[in-house]
């Protein structure tokens, strides 16, 4: 791997493509749109190509430092963001028929259930269940220990299962 | 709500795509290399051109005419380098006009044991019975006094006179702009 700032043309290709869907989804999934998300994710991967960025690989992987760099960036503008409950962008449902309503509803539900829910629990809990992290990568990214990890997960999903109990039980 | 439930429901939650442009937008963020080779010259030259403006002020206030030397120098500097572009230049066509096995003619007769060899601006032909001639297109092949100009080279064909005889070197091909180079001729130096 490259060092900071001193990236091949083809090395910063590939650590792009191996990298940026992953990112883009963690992005977007913290801040509920997909515009925030894409400049994040290009606000990271510039920022790679600074010989300050502050990347190290002797003590975390690319991976975990882009996370945790999209992670900083995304807390950034959510701060600046007057309404930090934004409302979620959902892609226009053309198919449109009655049986999709509740579908879509849910689909909107849970971005905003999860959206509602602390930023230090939202972030442990995308990592964990979307991006299927290992509690000790998401303990690295975080900056916590993996005990802490835990116990945000545990307290996520227990504020989620009361916000959507409802939509469980009409879709059983 | 079971932990498996709730894992159901989270996973209606789909995200989109990302832009197709995102990717040219992150990897066109990435400095042309052009640039940054253009930008190391480019700090010599300034660098260069600060030393000499160094220099120039320091002649200046030192007075007696050590800022004409200097311009003396550098004008010097610029001829030679001129020159040497010049000589470069032809030497490369003289070059291909001998590599490309040129028929040499005497007085207008097609002769095969004429020699005709040579290296940069400096050329020779051998005629049997008569010696070798040295032969110059540009100034700077003479260390000595330069030798009258008695021919022509157009990329071509090359002219001259040589002991009275009239010789004629032609290329079926042509080389260079077909500028008219003059020829010097210097001999016979070998029998």
């Amino acid at each position: 791997m490259e060092s900071p700032g001193e990236y091949t043309r083809a090395g910063f290709t590939r650590a792009f493509d191996e990298h940026h869907l992953a990112l883009f989804r963690f992005a977007y999934r913290l801040t509920g749109s997909a515009a925030d998300a894409e400049d994040i994710v290009q606000e990271c991967f510039v920022g790679l190509l600074r010989a300050n960025c502050g990347f190290d690989e002797r003590r975390a992987s690319l991976r975990t430092y882009l996370f945790g760099a999209v992670r900083h960036q995304a807390s950034k503008r959510l701060r600046h963001r007057e309404d930090a409950t934004a409302e979620v962008e959902t892609a226009p449902d053309l198919r449109s028929p009655e049986s999709e309503a509740l579908r879509g509803e849910l689909k909107t539900t849970v971005a905003r259930a999860v959206l509602a829910l602390p930023a230090t629990q939202r972030e442990v809990l995308i990592l964990a269940h979307y991006e299927q992290m290992p509690l000790a990568e998401i303990a690295a990214i975080v900056g916590i220990e993996v005990g802490a990890v835990k116990s945000r997960l545990q307290r996520a999903r227990g504020a989620l299962r009361e916000m959507l109990a409802e939509y469980a039980e009409r879709l059983a | 709500m079971t932990d498996n439930e709730l894992d159901q429901v989270l996973n209606r939650w789909k995200t989109p795509a990302p832009s197709r442009g995102l990717r040219a937008r992150v990897l066109g963020s990435f400095p042309r290399r052009e640039l940054l080779s253009f930008v190391k010259p480019l700090r010599w030259a300034a660098a260069m051109a600060a030393v000499v403006c160094m220099l120039a002020i320091g002649a200046a206030q030192s007075g007696g005419g050590t800022l004409g030397n200097i311009g003396d120098g550098i004008s010097r500097w610029q001829d030679s380098a001129i020159n040497w572009i010049g000589d470069m230049w032809v030497g490369h066509i003289v070059l291909a006009f001998r590599k490309s096995n040129p028929s040499i003619y005497v007085d207008g007769e097609l002769r095969s044991d004429v020699e005709f060899g040579g290296s940069g601006v400096g050329v020779w032909v051998r005629i049997p019975g008569e010696g070798k001639y040295l032969l110059g297109l540009r100034r700077t092949a003479f260390e000595g006094p330069v030798p009258p100009r008695a021919g022509r080279f157009d990329g071509h064909v090359m002219e001259f006179q040589a002991g009275g005889r009239s010789v004629r070197i032609e290329s079926a091909g042509t080389y260079g702009f077909h500028e008219r180079l003059p020829v010097y001729v210097m001999g016979p130096v070998q029998r």
